[in-house]
């Protein structure tokens, strides 16, 4: 079995951020036009922001995870546990990208901490 | 023209986006694969020193663009606005000498290993481009091997008001790019070279683009040809600061 770390997390990382951060926009503009999601026409605006910048923030921390994988696995493999559940909140908005985005970082994390075993 | 990919189920992802990445990531594959010697820790500072720089590209790109195109200043413009390459590169270059000065790296070092880097994201960035229908060129005529339509609905179309045989100029640069970086892979010495070709490629394609190209300077060139003009000056000095030995262009950490 070869001894070199695997490019799986970094490649995950990157594809999952590059997809992300335009669909976190259009899922905080999204949000922020539903008052289905909230009371008055402010808190939409406001939980869309929020939406917004969790999905930016997710989908960077993802990209950055991915690009350390492999000189410090270990702690990229908790980073994309934190961009997980920060993409993963983001589904809330039925922004079904976030599910593949979620679905791609948690493979990251999986073979980040598989890395650091090598 | 395939500006977005459809998944069942998940939606749309813009092929742009993903050309980006994947230029990303075959850049950093290969800068592994050349600097497999590289210790983790100095390995850690460059990943880090990246994505800084990535953050401060993009950050560079948009301000160039609102400063080419005399729009004002606000979130609007600067989130969705479009973006300049040079710019982003020069943000990118900025920041990167801030964090090695501040990490104690050599700059110029760090700058000539990433040279392939740059040159395959950006090969794939262009072939983005090319899909989404952006930085398209002038109409070609018949006699012209590369003439390419675009479809109904895209960039092209909406600008020319019909379907109408243009420069790939996107594809020209991509196959340049792509060619530089075999040509220049194994040298010592690769800002200088990458430098003055990519400034000559950039001012000569610029004649045959027809995206809109900013206010021009002095009514003759273009805001990206003053930059070309900038980045073939710049490859000079730093072949005369080499030449000199003024400059250290392969000072890197090997692990033992």
């Amino acid at each position: 079995m070869s001894n070199e770390k695997s490019s799986v997390p970094m490649i995950m990382g990157i594809i999952g951020g590059v997809i992300g951060l335009p669909s976190a926009v259009c899922a905080g503009a999204c949000v922020a036009g539903l008052s289905s999601l909230s009371e008055t026409s402010q808190d939409a605006a406001e939980l869309g922001s929020f939406y917004m910048w969790m999905g930016i923030l997710g989908a960077l921390l993802g990209i950055y995870s991915g690009i350390i994988a492999k000189s410090k696995s270990k702690l990229s493999g908790i980073l994309f546990l934190i961009a997980t559940f920060m993409s993963g909140i983001t589904l809330i908005a039925g922004n079904m990208i976030a599910l593949l985005i979620t679905i791609l970082f948690l493979i990251g994390s999986v073979f980040s901490f598989k890395n650091n075993k090598i | 023209m395939l500006k977005n990919i459809n998944i069942e189920y998940f939606g749309n992802i813009s092929s742009y986006n993903l050309f980006i990445g994947l230029g990303i990531i075959f850049g950093i594959l290969y800068y592994n694969f050349k600097n497999k010697n590289l210790s983790d820790n100095y390995k850690f500072k460059i990943y880090n020193l990246l994505f800084i720089s990535f953050i401060f590209g993009f950050i560079g790109s948009r301000v160039f663009d609102i400063i080419f195109f005399n729009k004002s200043f606000n979130i609007d413009n600067f989130l969705y606005g479009s973006s300049t390459y040079m710019g982003g590169l020069l943000f990118s270059l900025i920041s990167i000498k801030i964090i090695s000065f501040i990490l104690k790296i050599n700059f110029f070092s760090i700058f000539n290993s990433l040279i392939p880097f740059i040159l395959i994201s950006h090969f794939f960035g262009r072939i983005g481009c090319f899909l989404s229908g952006c930085c398209f060129g002038k109409e070609s005529h018949k006699n012209y091997l590369f003439g390419v339509t675009f479809p109904e609905g895209s960039i092209p179309y909406l600008f020319y008001g019909k379907q109408t045989e243009i420069h790939p100029t996107q594809l020209y640069e991509s196959f340049l790019l792509i060619l530089i970086f075999f040509l220049l892979k194994n040298k010592k010495n690769m800002i200088t070279p990458y430098l003055i070709s990519y400034g000559i490629i950039r001012f000569l394609i610029e004649f045959y683009r027809n995206d809109p190209r900013g206010e021009m300077i002095l009514n003759i060139i273009s805001p990206s040809q003053f930059l070309s003009l900038i980045f073939i000056l710049i490859g000079f000095i730093v072949y005369y600061l080499n030449y000199n030995k003024r400059i250290i262009l392969n000072d890197i950490e090997i692990s033992t």
